[in-house]
């Protein structure tokens, strides 16, 4: 393959967004991320360039990047999944985590954490202001 | 004056902010006293979501086998002792490791692995690993996992603590102080964007490394340096900056492939390095074991190709297999000696690459920023400068000097962390909690929230690029005096000019990591700072620190400790003395690595 033909490639990822904070409804934004510059790699990476190169204003949570922390989980065309460990395909869908309170798109707290998110300090019972 | 929000408030006698391998176990000691309320945030999402120990996943601590064997019933090597452990790691740190701290890791290291194992964690007590430097097997790991282990067996404690709160998705800010002394700090709830202030006596920091002042990172990309650019805003000591450790395994050419494993590490010593002339220069650095040298002086080999010119096309050098047969390349990938198949067990498909490694392609490979051996400076109790602020694990200096012997992290998160908890909750028990000053919290809210309110500037990650590029070049593991006077010019530069610049498209407030990255950003620049104004001063080459104006390792004049701190805004540098408890240092002057 050309270099010409490899940069006209591109990867078709459709990604749920919601900001609780301004939008009422969620909605699919559909991106057409260039195949060279993410390769073999991950939606990780996929997320990563959506991120820096078309859109900051997209949420989601990748830090080990190895299958080691669990914060990367999502939906993945319509099943769960670490958003680091998904080799990319041409086409895919990605969602936010099910049974999770969507922060914002794709980060999410998980439901039997959300004690830890309300900040309610264990001893006092007392929440955030004081 | 504050925009009409709030603050959230909370009130703890104790702040950890970090909550990893050193900032979970101070959270554990420090909360042993029921009277003691303890707060530990962390800009992950929970526990094992951040920092480098959660990514150890295989990785090993280095205790001293006569602990091991004594403490934890290990058939380990018994003509190993504490005081062979301490040799090896001054030896190793080239005589500028602070002695009371590596006294303190040699000694505890194996009580602390008992306690660990008390709370749950699962040694392999069959395996010991022999690793350069160590003069006994002494590297153990744990069951199933390393670093993530010692997280969620930690991270079970807090949680029956009833005085102990983590707090996720907590970035923090800045370090308030009352007459010279901890009065609180001021962190950034990610998940709403408000600030929230804490007030306590005493803060504890274990954030970790400051890698991602770098482009290339063995970490995850959150390890920014924060703890320390806090630390130096507030006006703590810091301890050899200079000391950083690199490691030349980052795959920059084929692009595409995901390495998070690093796979290329295992093939260290086998491949053959050429640079861009095509010439095997690591014989210029050492002739009989070429490739195969200490780490510090493999990255210190391919970093003055990639400055001098001589690099491979996309910045790296090359590594080549092609002297390797086939069959021997299937079997390393495949079946190595630690029994980890990376070619099908991390989520990608790797046997393309592998079979372009075949062919006889070489792979482009550049250095990655992998551990802090500098930072924040401690004493043995882990108390800082200021009264009120401790310290533990990767964000502390002095312990490793100025090389890092492998295994010797983990371990040093423990005690460190251990003895940090324990000396800051005696602290907060004795102190009253200071009266907060406002207009500190004012003056934090005013510069985090400046990208925010901008309608125009700099773009974070563009900016983020630039700094690692330049941090890259000009403070990477070669260094001269022209390059870091650069490097603090750049500094002051974008300290005045693009910082305040900074400007974030999205303004929504809840994750906005765009904004997360102009914080930080924020923070690498003044971590860059301290480098280059660390480094200049040493003229002399040694350990991590390779000085291309003063290629020799000088021991009369250069065992000594840089001690930098910021003082009206300035940075300010002086010598110390070296803390020597038992190993006199050598004498005289030979060409590096000494
Ligand atoms: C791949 C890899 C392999 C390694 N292998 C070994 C090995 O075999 N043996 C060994 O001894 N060492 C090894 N190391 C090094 C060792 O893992 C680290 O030095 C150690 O885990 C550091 O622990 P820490 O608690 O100091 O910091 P980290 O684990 O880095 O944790 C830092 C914490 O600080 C938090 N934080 C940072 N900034 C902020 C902020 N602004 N606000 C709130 N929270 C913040 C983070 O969220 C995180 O919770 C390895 C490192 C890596 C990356
Ligand atoms: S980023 Fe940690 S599991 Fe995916």
């Amino acid at each position: 393959m050309s270099e010409g033909e490899e940069e006209r490639d591109v990867i078709i990822a459709k990604v749920l967004r919601f900001d609780p904070t301004i939008d009422e409804e969620p909605h699919f934004e559909t991106y057409e991320v260039p195949k060279y510059k993410v390769g073999r790699q991950t939606l990780a990476k996929v997320l990563e360039y959506i991120f820096e190169s078309i859109d900051p204003s997209l949420a989601y949570y990748v830090t080990c990047n190895r299958a080691l922390c669990n914060g990367c989980v999502a939906m993945i065309n319509g099943k769960a999944g670490l958003l680091c460990m998904t080799e990319t395909t041409d086409e895919v869908t990605i969602e936010p985590a099910a049974n999770h309170r969507v922060i914002k798109d794709l980060m999410v707290v998980p439901e039997e954490e959300d004690r830890v998110q309300q900040q309610v300090l264990k001893r006092s019972g007392k929440s955030k202001y004081l | 004056m504050n925009n009409g929000d709030g603050y959230g408030i909370y009130s703890t006698d104790v702040l950890i902010i970090g909550v990893e391998a050193a900032g979970a176990y101070a959270a554990i000691k420090a909360s042993e006293d029921e009277g003691i309320d303890v707060i530990a945030i962390t800009k992950g999402s929970d526990v094992a979501r951040a920092g480098a120990t959660v990514t150890a996943a295989h990785s090993h601590f280095a205790i001293e086998c006569q602990g091991l064997h004594d403490l934890l019933d290990a058939p380990a090597d018994t003509r190993d002792s504490p005081e062979a452990f301490f040799e090896d790691m001054v030896r190793e740190g080239k005589y500028v490791n602070d002695q009371t701290l590596v006294e303190s890791l040699a000694r505890e290291g194996a009580p602390r692995a008992k306690e660990m194992e008390s709370w749950g964690f699962e040694w392999d007590k069959t395996a010991f690993k022999a690793a350069p430097g160590h003069t006994y097997q002494r590297e153990i790991h744990g069951l199933d996992t390393t670093g993530p282990q010692m997280c969620r067996v930690m991270k079970r404690v807090l949680d029956s603590r009833p005085n102990c709160q983590i707090m996720g998705n907590m970035l923090a800010l800045d370090l308030l102080t009352s007459g010279g002394e901890i009065a609180g700090a001021v962190a950034l709830d990610l998940l709403t964007g408000e600030l929230v202030v804490f007030l306590t006596q005493c803060v504890i920091m274990a954030t970790g490394g400051a890698q991602c002042l770098y482009p290339y990172v063995s970490t995850g990309k959150e390890m920014t340096g924060d703890g320390h650019a806090m630390a130096y805003r507030a006006g703590a000591e810091f301890h050899d900056m200079q000391y950083i450790q690199f490691i030349p395994g980052e795959l920059v050419w084929p692009p595409g492939w995901m390495v998070g494993v690093q796979p290329f590490v295992m093939f260290m010593g086998l491949y053959w390095w050429y640079n861009g002339l095509g010439d095997r220069f690591m014989r210029r650095w050492d002739p009989m074991k070429i490739e195969d040298v200490t780490r510090d002086l493999r990255s210190i080999g391919v970093a003055t190709e990639v400055l001098e010119g001589r690099g491979s096309e996309h910045g790296g050098i090359y590594a080549s297999f092609a002297h390797l047969p086939s069959d021997v390349i299937d079997y390393v990938g495949r079946s190595n000696a630690t029994g980890k198949n990376w070619i099908s067990s991390s989520g990608i498909d790797y046997n393309p690459l592998v079979e372009m490694m075949k062919e006889g392609t070489a792979i482009e490979l550049a250095n990655y920023c992998h551990f802090w051996m500098g930072g924040i400076k401690i004493n043995v109790d882990g108390e800082t400068s200021i009264p009120g602020l401790y310290a533990g694990g990767e964000c502390c200096g002095g312990v490793h000097g100025a090389n890092r012997l492998s295994g010797g992290a983990l371990t040093q998160c423990m005690v460190q962390g251990a003895r940090a908890g324990i000396a800051a909750s005696a602290y907060a028990k004795k102190t009253p909690k200071p009266e907060v000053d406002w207009e500190q919290v004012e003056a934090c809210r005013a510069w985090v929230y400046r990208p925010l309110e901008r309608e125009g500037g700099i773009n974070p990650m563009e900016l983020r690029d630039k700094v690692t590029g330049f941090a890259d070049s000009h403070t990477g593991p070669v260094r001269d005096h022209e390059m870091l006077e650069e490097a603090i010019a750049e500094a002051d530069r974008l300290k005045k000019i693009e910082l305040p610049n900074l400007y974030c498209k999205s303004k929504s407030r809840a994750y906005n990591l765009e904004w997360v990255q102009a914080i930080q950003t924020m923070n690498t620049v003044q971590v860059m700072e301290l480098v280059a104004h660390s480094a200049l001063p040493v003229t002399n080459s040694r350990g991590a620190h390779y000085r291309r104006d003063y290629p020799d390792t000088d021991n009369d004049n250069f065992i000594k400790s840089v001690v930098a701190k910021q003082v009206d805004g300035r940075c300010e540098v002086w010598f110390e003395p070296v803390k020597i408890t038992s190993m006199t240092p050598p004498k005289g002057k030979r060409p590096y690595p000494g």
